[in-house]
């Protein structure tokens, strides 16, 4: 896992824009292996009925039917080119949206923690940026006895990221946002 | 350093503006929808979260 990212926009992969309302672009990334691969990101373009300015951000590389595999783990040569241009792209697209917010999951605990290393390790540059919050999602107590929470009914608590805040993996945010500042 | 990243972005929308609208799509292979567009179901839930968000800006 890729720990030591340091975002530079000064250093990143040429973007192919394949949407002119910036929702696709696409980037070759070097791996480690010799060989490349072709990323894609993805900004959802299908608006949620109560949340319709947040919109996802969906990354990896494009196979042949045009489907973006955000599971796969890959070993990029360059962890930071990769993340500078997704940043790049996020950027774009917000600076085009200022009224949008970015999402970013966090959907498991090596892939959180990955964020939110990258998140705290570039926090200066970040934040000149965008306005970074991260999400909580806080069940429903029913009883205090075994089973006794409500799955169905989830509150979700965004937090303004603070620079230095030391969360325990398992404490790691759901959710990442971002927009404009 | 933001009047620069400031710059690329505007050339980049720019250079997209005149490629259109694709005429393709791309999928995601975990889904389209979000942890969070999972998470709010309702329209009270909604409002609510947008007004957490907003006030913390």
């Amino acid at each position: 896992m890729a720990l030591n990212i340091k975002v530079n926009l000064d250093n990143h992969y040429e973007l192919q824009l394949a949407d002119g309302d910036l929702r696709y672009s696409i980037f070759e990334s070097a791996l480690t292996n010799g060989n490349t691969s072709r990323l894609g990101i993805k900004i959802s373009s299908e608006q949620h009925p109560y949340m319709p300015n947040v919109h996802n951000l969906a990354l990896g590389p494009v196979n042949e039917k045009n489907e973006i595999d955000d599971y796969i783990k890959l070993t990029h040569q360059d962890h930071s080119k990769v993340f500078s241009t997704i940043v790049l792209a996020g950027f774009t697209f917000l600076n085009n949206h200022k009224d949008k917010y970015l999402g970013i999951d966090g959907s498991d605990t090596s892939r959180a923690y990955m964020y939110y290393r990258c998140i705290q390790n570039n926090f200066e540059y970040l934040n000149t940026l965008f306005n970074i919050f991260g999400v909580n999602y806080y069940l429903r107590v029913l009883r205090d006895e075994p089973g006794g929470f409500d799955r169905q009914d989830v509150l979700a608590m965004p937090k303004l990221i603070q620079k230095g805040e030391i969360l325990p993996p398992v404490k790691l945010y759901n959710y990442f946002i971002f927009n404009i500042k | 350093m933001k009047e620069k990243i400031l710059k690329e972005a505007e050339a980049l929308a720019k250079k997209a503006k005149a490629i259109g609208k694709a005429d393709f799509k791309i999928t995601v292979k975990s889904g389209e929808t979000s942890s969070l567009g999972k998470v709010i179901t309702t329209k009270e839930q909604g409002e609510f979260f947008m007004k957490m968000l907003k006030a913390l800006e």
